[in-house]
């Protein structure tokens, strides 16, 4: 890598489409798409992958960093609330920043965090008492610690911030805890406050309409995936989570707004330039905490700036990123709870597939047809790639519940004969109850393209190359790389521990690296 | 508050020669609150009926993997287990001894389901149809069946052994690229791999690439006892197999 090169790759990145050498943001690039520009492994050489290095990590809860690699140093988080920075070559830590939590804190699904964003030599991440931390990339030193919110009434921060011009955004999880949630920007050098974004409108603001009686004020809305950003239009995006409580809608008439959206913010001010809600009055929890992959397209016949989006609702959707324009949408995993969507791309719900005293069955079940794990979008291959569970279902349950502040506030419950995380290590039951697949969507049909389905379910994200490689993992344990044009496995390693992550890939030493977090450790694989 | 503190005081200082702290709430009063609390905080992913969700634990069994002691299960609410869903809850002392006294009353199987017979008879006929012969092996193990297993279930699959066949039990029949046929005891089985126990009762392991042709097999190997018992002896071998050890 000469100094040219290096600039170029800098170049590139403050365009952050595509990312060179680095992997600066937590989805690899503003645009969000898990693509990279390398091309060191390729389909005729990845069969000759070998490990590189493990980082073992001392927690026992589940792993779902994504690491970046900035300027030769790769930061990831350790559950609950660690940072490290490593030897990208080597996997030696050169320092660990350990972050002290109350005994009790607030996450619905576990002590989780899924990395770091990284600016002008500072470190961000988000704890589960509600703090956004500032450290110095390079000693791992505390530089500020703003409280975002009092973490008692339910709120965590588990995402990777987004720093955009000098604002770091971060949103709050708890949506299973009565919280309002919000996103807030703080100033990236002082961590004070810049604007903050309410995703339940209080009474008389915009959108307050579409609650009822003081239904908002528990309203849930969590944000707790990274999102994307457009330099151009300086829009900022972000999915937002279920309305609580999530399956007694019954207390909550209306549409229930922002839950379950994809806000474009004004990146400057936080001011909503445009909102696109995926599921209405949401009776099942199905967040819109996707990644929003951005990708520049010709759509019937003229260039258009599109966002691409696999809902945990079941359908796939392609918006204009400009206006917010719904383009097209169609399931891609069975459903049985929409006739479809109006020329709107609102769902027309088909009435009784909703929670009930005695249980209702809808497909998709309560983890959708897919999840936060990352999608891809290939430049190249111009398709778009996520993980599917199929043919799975839910029974939903309905009962009545009042808020208690820090309490559990779902007001009902799901069964499903597949588990939601953590697979057994002894896996009998058949697909019948769903499976997971690597899917390939064509985004101008919505047409599937391709589709590797696997025995269990998966939370693995995935990451397209340059080189036409597409890498994923599973629940099994297993680590591969299929072909992005055909979808044909080319390279497999069983890594002994699920894969509840995202892969990611940088260069080091001249040499690409392909990391993803297993079981409990963090693994790196390249070319000898 | 002061005088909940009081008591627990003193029923620790009743404990002290205990190594562990009972539940001090274990009543009937305990047991009506932790409903509630249970119904609220637990149900959405344990189900109301505390037979499990979604990969949940099934609580009405009386078997608790993390821990048996009430001390060890006010732990595991009060803190979670790490990787997996399971949070820890913020509840007071109080509440979590009564969520407690609830679970475990889960667990007392209600008077009504239990079979009436004689035990002695019914293990007369559980030796004279062998049933060992399978069940000491690869069938499931009917030691404290009767904490996974209804009364009504065991009926059901004594009758009729194909009315429910864990996934666990189901058997497979493959055929390798190079001719060969194997059988047995599925164990666990990935997107290109499964284990298995063959017939000759080696643990195997296969790549599915191998195989030109897989089956698997959901139905009992287990013969119905359906017209080799009468009603009484039914009720003789129930009492048998859920009267606790053998």
């Amino acid at each position: 890598m000469n100094a040219l090169a290096l600039l170029v790759g800098v170049a590139l990145q403050a365009q952050v489409t595509p990312p060179g050498v680095h992997w600066p943001v937590h989805h690899g690039s503003w645009f969000s798409q898990h693509y990279s520009a390398l091309d060191q492994i390729t389909p005729a050489n990845v069969s000759k992958l070998s490990l590189q290095w493990v980082f073992q990590s001392q927690s026992l809860e589940k792993f779902e960093t994504t690491p970046l690699v900035m300027d030769g140093v790769m930061y990831i988080t350790e559950p609950p609330n660690n940072v490290i920075a490593l030897d990208p070559a080597t996997g030696r830590p050169f320092w660990i920043y350990e972050h002290r939590l109350p005994e009790v804190t607030y996450t619905c699904c576990g002590k989780v965090n899924r990395g770091v964003a990284y600016h002008n030599g500072m470190i961000y991440y988000g704890t589960h008492d509600a703090k956004l931390l500032a450290l110095d990339a390079r000693t791992g030193r505390l530089r500020w610690e703003t409280t975002i919110v009092d973490y008692k009434q339910g709120y965590s921060l588990t995402h990777a911030p987004l720093v955009v011009k000098d604002k770091v955004i971060v949103g709050t999880a708890g949506g299973e805890y009565g919280i309002r949630g919000f996103l807030a920007a703080l100033d990236a050098k002082t961590g004070h406050e810049v604007w903050r974004f309410k995703i339940i409108p209080e009474p008389g603001e915009p959108g307050s309409e579409t609650w009822s009686g003081d239904s908002w004020k528990h309203g849930g809305g969590s944000i707790w995936l990274t999102g994307s950003y457009d330099p151009e239009l300086n829009l900022t995006y972000w999915g937002t989570g279920n309305p609580g409580p999530d399956w007694n809608p019954d207390v909550r008439p209306g549409d229930n707004l922002y839950t379950d959206c994809v806000l474009a913010l004004d990146a400057g001010t936080g001011k909503l330039k445009w909102h696109f809600q995926f599921t209405p009055h949401d009776e099942w929890d199905w967040d819109a905490v996707q990644t929003p992959v951005l990708a520049d397209l010709e759509w019937r016949g003229r260039p258009r700036k599109l966002m691409l989006w696999g809902n945990r609702n079941g359908f796939f959707y392609v918006l204009d990123r400009a206006t917010g324009e719904f383009l097209s949408g169609r399931p891609f995993v069975k459903q049985t709870w929409a006739k479809g969507l109006d020329d709107n791309g609102r769902p027309m719900k088909i009435p009784g597939r909703g929670p009930s005293k005695q249980g209702t069955q809808t497909w998709p079940g309560v983890q959708g047809g897919t999840n936060w794990y990352a999608p891809s979008f290939s430049p190249r291959t111009r398709l778009f790639y996520l993980t599917a569970w199929d043919d799975y279902h839910g029974t939903y349950f309905s009962w009545d519940q009042e808020y208690e502040q820090g309490k559990w506030y779902a007001g009902g419950g799901v069964k499903a004969p597949v588990p939601p995380t953590r697979r057994e290590r002894i896996v009998t039951r058949g697909t019948e109850d769903g499976y997971a697949a690597v899917r390939a969507l064509d985004p101008l049909t919505g047409k599937m393209v391709w589709d590797y389905p696997m025995q269990d379910m998966s939370e693995s994200g995935l990451l397209t190359t340059a080189s036409d490689l597409l890498f994923s993992g599973n629940r099994e344990g297993h680590f591969f790389a299929l072909d992005a044009r055909t979808g044909k496995r080319l390279w497999t390693r069983y890594l002994g521990g699920q894969v509840i992550a995202s892969p990611m890939t940088y260069m080091g030493n001249g040499k690409q690296y392909i990391a993803i977090a297993a079981g409990h450790s963090l693994l790196t694989f390249a070319l000898d | 508050m002061f005088k909940f503190a009081l008591f627990l005081f003193s029923a620790l200082l009743q404990q002290e020669s205990s190594t562990r702290l009972a539940n001090p709430l274990n009543t009937e009063a305990g047991r009506e609150a932790g409903s509630r609390i249970y119904l609220l905080q637990c149900a959405s992913c344990h189900g109301r009926d505390g037979r499990g969700g979604q990969g949940t634990p099934d609580l009405t069994t009386g078997n608790f993997r993390r821990a048996s002691s009430d001390e060890g299960l006010y732990q595991i609410i009060a803190k979670g287990i790490p990787g997996t869903t399971m949070a820890g809850f913020s509840l007071e002392a109080r509440e979590i001894w009564q969520t407690l006294a609830y679970v475990r009353s889960l667990s007392v199987p209600r008077p009504s389901e239990r079979p009436t017979g004689d035990r002695a008879r019914g293990e007369a006929i559980f030796r004279a149809h062998n049933c060992a012969g399978c069940h000491d092996h690869t069938a499931p193990d009917l030691q404290q069946i009767a904490r996974r297993r209804t009364p009504a279930q065991l009926r059901r699959s004594i009758l009729d052994p194909d009315a429910e066949v864990p996934s666990a039990y189901w058997r497979l029949r493959a055929t390798t690229r190079g001719g060969r046929t194997i059988s047995g005891l599925r164990l666990n089985e990935d997107t290109y791999t499964v284990q298995f126990l063959d017939e000759s009762g080696s643990l195997r392991g296969i790549a599915k690439s191998e195989l030109s042709r897989y089956q698997i097999i959901r139905a009992s190997p287990m013969p119905s006892l359906r017209d080799k018992l009468t009603p009484e002896q039914l009720e003789d071998l129930l009492v048998y197999l859920t009267g606790g050890e053998r």
